[in-house]
């Protein structure tokens, strides 16, 4: 009954609802053969989740494997794109968007999913974060945020909530943390949303609703690392962690009716824009047009 | 859109679904893939899962699974699955799952043979239609050495320059940006010099072949990625056209500061090209070179101007576009299962095949295997490491570029490079006026060192002459492979060229 019509990405798109339920066992069709498994992440680490949505999100628009690039910098979530068979590449520290950048100018026509860290999205590679958003090059970015670094032991992010301990702020985060989505939208970026990894299903729609995008499109997946931060403020483990999420974040519908100070603590999940701009790539093969008018 | 709608289509599909007897779904797990993290145990709404004596997930009460899913959604490990137990009466439904398979697989084949890793994806004009030609006809044209480099660089074939602005190498970004999209290519201004050599790296990755230009701070900022480049073989262009340093220096001052950095620059063990151009000419010339370079052995080539070269004009007349020769990196002919990018034999030059042409692989600056891989294994970083140092030493005959003149009947031997190079043969050919013998070796090939030609060049003479826009850098080369007695520096670094009267003091002092 509920797989009778034939599934259509586009109409997906349109409704902003993937295939669902969806068929069993998508991952192994995507995932290598000739790597070694289990993934290096900690038991529990919601990056494996991430990785699940983008598979099924990759899998709903029935993209070819041929035409996506998964690229990704340094840190626990650089390590994600080894375990996929696509085209992947694990560039250096916070410099992936760059390397996109360059791969996007030459196959416009490829899928280029770019994924992060929060350290390595908005500390070391802040400065491409915004400039990709503001030249809205046609990349889909997902942000892995577990507020903190999670690969170096637990030090304080760029996300670090203020108050709560790090390896290398033993007496209290005393910075304010950056609002990953908040921080696209002002850059220019055409489409931002936010889920966790507790709410999978609206972190893999969003997801595909960002591969289809044209320009620069953002999805930050709020996380958690209960190794490094969760063990250094007693946050519990894995699960514990998980359900915080659930119990923490709200839909963006209702975080309008809030106050400020109420929503300090709490995560706002939902597309917090969805607006149509030029795309740079397109854009550039006009300017090729003119050159070669020009030149002629 | 939003949420909401999502729940409320759920919801509705809830309604319309037939009530079903449990167990609706069967849970499979991997146990050797399942690190016993405890997300299923913990949120499974029936209690199917239970966590076994060794922590890893046991199927407890499969009787009791709703087939809702969130064990295989929401398991890091993907180290669980479900399949649906269809109700008897049940149609359609186990013929869909399988119908969306081959249209994936057979949507794009890879090309048959020889095809893939010919680096000409982005301009399949080009090959039928002719490059326009740079010079203005017989008599040749006036231009910067800045220009020749950019003329150069699309002689040799590159379609993509990303950089940033930098004097004294501003020039070269300026020029692209106008004549890349003439002839199909891109230019992109990053916001920095790391973003620049990022994006040339993933250009080269797509298949065009890239370039970037700047100066000592922007160098600097990319010796990062410049390792990157090396350890995961990706061909690239870097022109450093040097100013005056350390730091901010002085912008518009010559220099030849940045020999050991180019050398060195970023960590590791690692070989690396250096070409120095003295004109306007070599320029164009060693540009086109570093291009063939970058391709025939997969590494990043620098090319080290100077602002003396880089701002100088003269007038040159640029080789027709059909008499240059362009090096492609070699393609592959084994289909994609097969295909190993960092393979170490037979080859020492692996083929690289562009992303996007159907081989899908791994590519990371952590140590790798011939996949790919990362790896820790000593046995397979071994070889990796002496192959990129192999595929340079072995074919040195080809790499080391230097002119030799007057050094059969020579007692002094003049070494120089780049701009100094100029001086240095304004003061040989004063020297000879006087009756002095004085051979010169100029190096176009900085590194790898020429080491057994200057040691050949250098081994019957009583002195060598090495003058140089810093305090001494590829001289101390030269000490290393000359007795040292022999060697004389010729330095100068205060943002001036060394000028012909130094050098050829340095020749009369020592010939007295």
């Amino acid at each position: 009954m509920r797989r009778q019509q034939p599934f259509d990405p586009s109409a997906a798109l349109r409704t902003g609802r993937l295939r669902a339920p969806h068929e069993s066992r998508v991952h192994e069709r995507y995932l290598r053969h000739s790597k070694k498994f289990p993934n290096v992440w900690c038991a529990g680490c919601g990056i494996g989740i991430v990785l699940g949505a983008i598979i099924r999100a990759v899998d709903g628009l029935q993209l070819d494997k041929n035409d996506i690039a998964l690229i990704s910098g340094i840190g626990c979530t650089g390590r994600m794109p080894v375990y996929v068979d696509f085209n992947t590449m694990h560039t250096t520290h916070g410099r992936a968007l760059a390397f996109a950048t360059g791969l996007k100018m030459v196959r416009p026509e490829m899928k280029v999913i770019v994924v992060m860290g929060d350290g390595d999205a908005l500390a070391i590679g802040g400065n491409h974060f915004i400039h990709a958003a503001r030249r809205n090059i046609g990349l889909t970015a997902i942000v892995v945020n577990n507020f903190t670094y999670g690969m170096t032991g637990g030090q304080y992010s760029p996300t670090t909530p203020i108050g709560v301990q790090a390896a290398t702020a033993p007496y209290g985060h005393i910075e304010r943390p950056f609002p990953i989505a908040e921080l696209a939208v002002a850059a220019g970026a055409p489409f931002v949303a936010r889920s966790t990894v507790y709410h999978v299903r609206e972190l893999e729609q969003y997801i595909a609703q960002a591969i289809a995008k044209e320009g620069f499109a953002l999805v930050e997946a709020v996380t958690y690392c209960h190794t490094t931060l969760g063990r250094i403020n007693r946050w519990g483990t894995a699960p514990d962690m998980m359900r915080r999420l659930k119990e923490q974040s709200i839909p963006l519908k209702r975080a309008k009716e809030m106050s400020e100070e109420e929503k300090r603590n709490v995560i706002i999940r939902g597309v917090f824009v969805d607006r149509d701009i030029p795309e740079y790539t397109q854009l550039y093969d006009q300017i090729i047009e003119r050159a070669r008018e020009e030149a002629a | 859109m939003d949420a909401a709608t999502v729940v409320e289509t759920v919801k509705a599909e809830k309604r319309v679904r037939p009530k079903q007897r449990l167990p609706r779904g069967r849970v499979t797990v991997f146990p050797n893939w399942c690190k016993g993290c405890g997300l299923c145990v913990e949120f499974c709404p029936t209690g199917v899962l239970e966590q076994g004596p060794d922590g890893r997930v046991v199927v407890a009460h499969p009787e009791k699974c709703t087939a809702c899913r969130w064990c295989e959604l929401h398991c890091p490990d993907f180290a669980i699955f479900v399949t649906d137990i269809e109700p008897p009466s049940s149609q359609g439904g186990a013929g869909e799952g399988g119908a969306m398979t081959p249209s994936q697989t057979a949507k794009k084949l890879p090309p048959a043979s020889g095809g893939a890793g010919e680096r000409s994806a982005m301009t399949p004009s080009q090959t039928a239609k002719k490059l326009p030609l740079a010079s203005g006809g017989p008599g040749g044209v006036l231009m910067q050495g800045d220009a020749a480099c950019a003329e150069g660089a699309i002689a040799a074939g590159c379609r993509f320059f990303a950089g940033y602005p930098i004097t004294p190498a501003t020039e070269i970004a300026e020029i692209l940006a106008r004549r890349l999209p003439q002839v199909g290519g891109k230019f992109i201004q990053m916001e920095d010099e790391i973003a620049s050599i990022a994006a040339i790296i993933g250009a080269s990755v797509g298949g065009a072949k890239a370039m970037t230009a700047t100066s000592g701070p922007g160098f600097s900022l990319m010796q990062e990625n410049i390792g990157y480049a090396v350890m995961t073989e990706i061909p690239c262009v870097v022109v450093d056209v040097q100013r005056l340093g350390p730091s901010t220096g002085r912008p518009t001052s010559p220099s030849q500061g940045d020999v050991m950095q180019a050398r060195w620059g970023t960590h590791g063990d690692h070989p690396i090209i250096v070409l120095s151009p003295s004109s306007v000419r070599e320029t164009f010339d060693l540009t086109v070179q570093a291009f063939n370079f970058s391709e025939r052995y997969r590494t990043p080539v620098i090319l080290l101007m100077d602002e003396i070269v880089g701002h100088m004009r003269e007038r040159v007349e640029l080789p027709a576009p059909d008499t240059i020769e362009r090096v492609e990196l070699p393609g592959t002919t084994v289909p994609p299962e097969w295909y190993k990018p960092f393979e170490n034999f037979p080859s020492d030059v692996p083929p690289l095949v562009p992303f996007g042409e159907g081989y899908r692989y791994h590519i990371t600056g952590l140590h790798h295997d011939e996949r790919g891989y990362p790896t820790n294994r000593l046995d397979e970083v071994q070889p990796w490491l002496e192959r990129i140092f192999r595929k340079i030493e072995r074919n040195l005959s080809d790499i080391l570029l230097y002119d030799e003149d007057g050094i059969e009947d020579a007692d002094t031997l003049v070494i120089a490079y780049g701009a100094t190079a100029r001086s240095a043969r304004h003061a040989i050919e004063m020297a000879r006026e006087r009756g002095r013998k004085v051979g010169f070796l100029k190096l176009k090939t900085i590194w790898p060192f020429a080491e057994e030609v200057v040691e050949h060049a250098a081994a019957r003479l009583h002195r060598v002459v090495v003058p140089e826009m810093n305090l001494g850098q590829l001289v101390l080369e030269v000490e290393r492979v000359v007795e040292r007695h022999k060697v004389h520096r010729v330095t100068r670094a205060g943002g001036e060229m060394v000028q012909p009267g130094e050098i050829l003091a340095a020749i009369e002092e020592w010939a007295r």
